[in-house]
């Protein structure tokens, strides 16, 4: 009687599987036959308990290998399913991937890009051996002009050029980075090698392309037996570099006081004229070899060693790079421009 | 300075090259060439055009309509405007549309205001002929209609156009006999002497000078002719002053010009008839002199200025300009000629003073060679007499001289100009190319004597470096090998404040989201006002250009609080941060002068933060927040302390000092709501201002790292009530201090508001059992947590809940 009631039981589980089409249906027919309670093989299993003897041995075998062979099909039905459901993966859980994040995203920051081209100069001048400290921006007239070999009656001290502070005639925003140059030596003595970057002060009225305040990279080398030779090399390998290729540069003669002799280094830019592609040289660094009153005023004997400096403008070349044609953003504050950095 | 290549030729004979390779490699050796321009290049399309007829336009009141004869089939209707007045009959340069002029400014046939108009009628400033002013050529009757101005005014010159800016140095450079030696030295040709016809002085009249200063005017020549005829210069002297942008007058004028632009000495000519030439002092002003200059104004003088006087009045102002009443016109017939050298910083300063510039004292400030006024007196004679030939000097020539030049010789070492260099050029090299420059050179073994010319003795060259320049510059910079010099191999010296720095901003911009703003080092008196800031402790500039800004800024929030206004408008959040000096006078900052006790004022480096955002009323904790993690990516500890004192535009009690330990570093706050009102910020804004000079050294980089704990920790939550103004810092530390157990303490939630009384807060935390040496087990962590709500309770009267 058991016996038929397992075969009936295992052909109604079988008809019942065929039909299942998804888990829910999977899910019913294993509460179906297998709940603990109410379960229809597990009620017919309960009931061998009063059978005995062979009846309940046979029976039992019987019930035990049904009942594997019943979870076996639920295991393998299971399984078609899953591969089922995997297989419309892509279709079933798609979400639009372009789709712009709503709320809730972080903020973005941005480094301005003066800061940017400074950091790149620093890095490539770190990499080759240089020092980089900065120095006062309000100045002495000494540090800034008369340690630099500017005559008393240099033009540039006593035009209206600089920004002087009020009732102090010695002191003055920094026209320029080769303030520091002295400090340096001071600090440093003999052989050295740093660079100085900063921002620096001309008394100007501001339109699109003037401004008051700038940004200079200077550095210099002092050593034993440099040339001039050796500083056209080391400010080609720093324009290498920056352009991480080669440049094609143009060397002049140049006149600023505290150099002897002094150069202006032109690069070689190309540009669009009309469909025409054309070059034009483009002043961009102003050097040349230290003039031997400024390595006397920084404690060096010209006669034991002598150095070189140069100087780029960090603007220049943050206004070049990225094509800002208006210096009045540079200090305007204005978060659609500060964000494209 | 425009050079013509024409003038140039006079003095060497050039290579066949193009003007783009002569400008290039002038511009190498000697001086910038900004470009160069064949004068024919933009004015084949103007031609001698004849006004027939002026109507006035109906339609507009400055404009006027001319029918020109340009040698066409019929004439051309031209409309011209008000600049100079025209009349019937003049003949003029007239640009036929359609046509490009110089500048690439298109003339093209168009109708202005209903009249057609066919062309142009051009001033010399339109055709770049002239560079200053307003004139206009008017041909001789002779000249046919219709002939091209290239021809009319022979306009077949190269014109090279200088950077005046490039040869501040060289006053040699400013005129062609000077320009013509360097393209001698640079194509290795030869130049010619400069050798005008000596001066045949005259007995007729005496031309007495007494120099009263001779620091100021070194050298003064003077000489008078006579039976001079004023009129226009010959073509062939107009067509050199036109080359180099300068308007001929009369033939007077234009011989002094000349000289001026072939030797770079300028000069001047008194009418010999309006002045006794018997009496001429060169002396300083008196106080509250005045002269009427050329063209006709007053200009009252300052005792400091170098004068030219006859008798009792000033007849010129020594190297910047004559006086009017003694000029040449039309009518003079006598003459007197001034060749003279003044000094450069006098001439600079009052030609400033005065708001004069001229071609002559931009020549004087540069200091010139004394010995050139003899050169330019003889050369102006010649050219006199040559132009006008009934002229005749009837003056002795006077010279009133004392001057000295430093000549060297300079003694320098043949091998170290090699080694300064980096060539290997020979000693017969060097000393040709220094002799080329007018360099005399003796050399015995390795030194080299060298032998400053007059020219350049003029502070342009006295040190050894200097002839080391002249010999690269002539070997040619493109010619030097690129080398690099020999280091050793060493770490960098570390630059601590700038890592720092660069840690900072890349923490700000890339963890926390804040962008980098660069402002001005200046700030505006009536912006500060509105935080109820007074300047009294600021530093105000002398003369500043940009009048808005005269006073440098001590930090950095007054300016950044302007970007989060004008953010605002576009902006629902405004997150910014920027690093920048203050400056404070009562601080002591770098010594001025090594030898001196003098200080700068202090101008620590400082970063400011600011933050706002629509809807949020508490921006501090995000500040708050970030600024703890910065420190904390820095390996500081940094502590709030709440600030027992605020200035006006803080909200005095959302603000806290920031310090590491004992060392105060800045502030955290929020802005006052009155200030915030005032200067037009809709939102709460947080700020934070610390002193990044102080906080560099303490920065500690280096990573704590604790092992994994071996055993469980067990957390208990613990809510209570307190009085609101129970600071979470005291908590915490209250809690921590309970037991060694405890390893963490977290605020979790903090509430005021319904079900709680006025005056009292509610604070969760969540406090973090562990023993590092045994799993602890409930008991005891249930003994360690009352301990905890018994401190809460005792030190803070927590109610617990």
């Amino acid at each position: 009687m058991i016996k038929d009631q397992i075969e009936q039981i295992k052909k109604e589980f079988e008809s019942a599987i065929d039909d299942v089409r998804d888990f829910l249906m999977l899910e019913e027919i294993e509460q179906r036959f297998f709940a603990r309670k109410n379960g229809k093989l597990t009620d017919v299993m309960k009931g061998l308990k009063d059978l005995s003897g062979d009846a309940k041995k046979e029976v039992g075998q019987l019930a035990n290998i049904v009942k594997t062979e019943l979870q076996d099909m639920l295991g393998s039905k299971r399984e078609e399913l899953d591969k089922e459901r995997l297989a419309n993966l892509a279709t079933e859980e798609a979400i639009d991937v372009s789709q712009q994040v709503q709320k809730g995203q972080a903020a973005k920051g941005h480094i301005h890009p003066i800061t940017q081209a400074r950091w790149e100069l620093e890095e490539i001048a770190r990499n080759m051996g240089f020092l980089i400290e900065d120095g006062p921006e309000l100045e002495s007239d000494y540090y800034n002009f008369g340690s630099l070999n500017f005559p008393e009656d240099h033009p540039a001290r006593e035009s209206m050029d600089s920004f002087y502070v009020k009732d102090k005639p010695n002191q003055l925003m920094r026209a320029h980075i080769s303030n520091m140059q002295v400090r340096l030596m001071r600090k440093y003595g003999a052989p050295l090698r740093a660079a100085h970057p900063g921002r620096v002060f001309r008394n100007e009225t501001i339109d699109a392309t003037h401004g008051h305040t700038f940004y200079q990279f200077d550095a210099l080398v002092i050593d034993k037996d440099l040339s001039v030779g050796d500083l056209i090399g080391t400010i080609m390998a720093m324009f290498k570099g920056l352009y991480k290729k080669d440049v094609k540069l143009r060397i002049r003669p140049g006149h600023f006081p505290f150099v002897e002799p002094g150069f202006e280094i032109d690069m070689q830019i190309t540009y669009k004229a009309g469909d025409k592609i054309k070059t034009k040289w483009m002043e961009i660094v102003g050097c040349g070899m230290i003039h031997p009153n400024v390595l006397r005023e920084g404690g060096i004997d010209p006669e034991e060693y002598n150095g070189y400096a140069f100087d780029y403008g960090i603007d220049r070349i943050a206004m070049s790079k990225y094509g800002i044609e208006d210096i009045r953003h540079i200090h305007g504050g204005d978060l659609r421009f500060l964000t494209q950095f | 300075m425009r050079i013509s290549k024409q003038w140039i030729e006079d003095f060497v004979t050039l290579p066949k090259k193009s003007g783009e390779e002569m400008l290039e490699e002038l511009t190498v050796q000697t001086v910038e060439v900004e470009e160069v321009v064949e004068q024919t290049a933009f004015l084949d399309g103007v031609v001698v055009g004849e006004i027939l007829s002026i109507e006035k336009h109906e339609n507009a009141e400055k404009l006027n309509i001319a029918q020109v004869e340009v040698g066409e089939k019929s004439p051309r209707q031209i409309v011209f405007g008000n600049k100079l007045e025209m009349h019937v009959g003049a003949k003029v340069p007239v640009a036929l549309a359609p046509t490009v002029l110089p500048g690439g400014f298109a003339i093209n046939k168009s109708k202005m205001r209903g009249e057609t108009s066919e062309g142009m009628l051009c001033l010399d400033q339109e055709l770049g002929l002239v560079d200053e002013g307003l004139s206009i050529q008017m041909f001789d009757a002779k000249v046919k209609n219709g002939t091209k101005i290239i021809k009319a005014l022979k306009l077949d010159d190269t014109i090279f156009d200088i950077d005046n800016k490039s040869m501040t140095n060289r006053p040699d450079l400013w005129g062609h006999y000077g320009m013509a030696r360097e393209f001698a030295a640079m194509y290795k040709t030869e130049l010619k002497a400069y050798a005008p016809a000596e001066v045949v002085e005259g007995t007729e009249a005496a031309v007495k000078v007494k120099v009263k200063d001779q620091k100021l005017c070194p050298r003064y020549m003077g000489v008078q002719l006579s039976g001079i005829t004023v009129e226009p210069s010959p073509t062939w002297m107009q067509k050199r002053l036109l080359a180099v942008g300068v308007r001929p007058i009369n033939n007077i004028v234009d011989i002094t010009s000349y000289v001026m632009f072939e030797l770079g000495q300028p000069m001047h000519a008194f009418d010999a008839d309006t002045i006794d030439v018997a009496s001429v002092v060169v002396r300083k002003a008196k106080k509250g002199e005045k002269i009427v200059l050329l063209g006709g104004e007053e200009y009252e003088l300052e005792p400091s200025m170098l004068l030219i006087t006859e008798k009792k009045r000033a007849i010129a102002v020594a190297g910047v300009k004559g006086g009017d009443d003694s000029g040449v016109t039309d009518q003079s017939t006598s003459i007197m000629y001034e060749a003279a050298n003044f000094e450069a910083l006098s001439v600079r300063r009052t030609s400033t003073a005065l708001g004069v510039r001229t071609d002559a004292s931009t020549r004087f400030e540069k200091g010139l060679d004394p010995n050139l006024p003899e050169l330019a007196m003889k050369r102006a004679v010649e050219l006199t007499l040559e132009l006008c030939p009934n002229a005749k000097v009837v003056s002795n020539l006077t010279d009133i001289h004392s001057f000295e030049q430093d000549l060297g010789p300079l003694e320098i070492s043949a091998d170290r100009i090699r080694s300064r260099i980096g060539v290997d050029i020979s000693d017969k090299d060097m000393s040709e190319l220094l002799t080329r420059l007018g360099f005399g050179v003796e050399q015995k073994e390795d030194t080299l004597y060298v032998t400053i010319p007059t020219w350049r003795a003029t502070g342009d060259i006295g040190i050894p470096e200097d002839i080391t320049e002249e010999v690269a510059r002539s070997y040619g910079y493109k010619n030097i090998p690129t080398t690099f010099p020999a280091f050793p191999i060493s770490p960098t010296p570390p630059s601590p404040l700038r890592d720092m720095k660069k840690r900072v901003k890349e923490l700000l911009a890339y963890e926390a989201g804040y962008t980098e703003v660069y402002n001005y080092s200046f700030v505006s008196p009536e912006w500060l006002a509105k935080f109820g800031i007074t300047t009294e402790n600021y530093i105000e500039l002398a003369h500043p250009l940009a009048k808005d800004r005269p006073f440098v800024r001590r930090g950095l929030i007054p300016n950044m609080m302007v970007n989060v206004e004008s953010n605002l408008h576009r902006f629902d959040a405004v997150r910014l941060f920027e690093t920048g000096r203050g400056y404070r006078p009562e601080e002591d900052g770098p010594l001025a002068h090594p030898d001196k006790k003098e200080m700068l004022p202090g101008q620590d480096e400082y970063l400011g933060l600011v933050y706002a955002e629509k809807g949020v009323e508490t921006p501090f904790f995000e500040l708050s927040g970030v600024l703890h993690n910065v420190a904390d990516r820095l390996g500081l500890a940094i502590t709030f302390e709440k600030a027992d004192e605020s200035p006006e535009y803080l909200h005095g009690g959302r603000h806290a000092f920031v310090k590491v330990g004992d060392t105060y570093l800045g502030s955290i706050a929020e802005i006052h709501p009155v200030v915030q009102d005032t200067i037009g910020v809709p939102h709460r804004t947080a700020v934070v201002q610390l002193n990044l000079s102080r906080l560099a050294p303490l920065v500690n980089e280096r990573i704590a790292y604790t092992p994994l704990p071996a055993f469980p920790v067990v957390q208990r939550d613990l809510a209570f009530e307190v009085k609101s103004i129970t600071a979470d810092t005291d908590v915490r530390k209250a809690i921590a201090a309970v037991s060694p157990m405890i390893t963490d303490v977290q605020l979790f939630d903090v509430y005021q508001g319904e079900h709680i009384a006025d005056g009292k807060k509610s604070m969760a935390y969540r406090v973090t059992y562990r023993d590092d040496n045994k799993t602890l087990t409930g008991e005891e962590v249930d003994g360690e947590h009352a301990h905890v709500v018994a401190a809460v309770e005792k030190k803070f009267g927590a109610v617990v809940r």
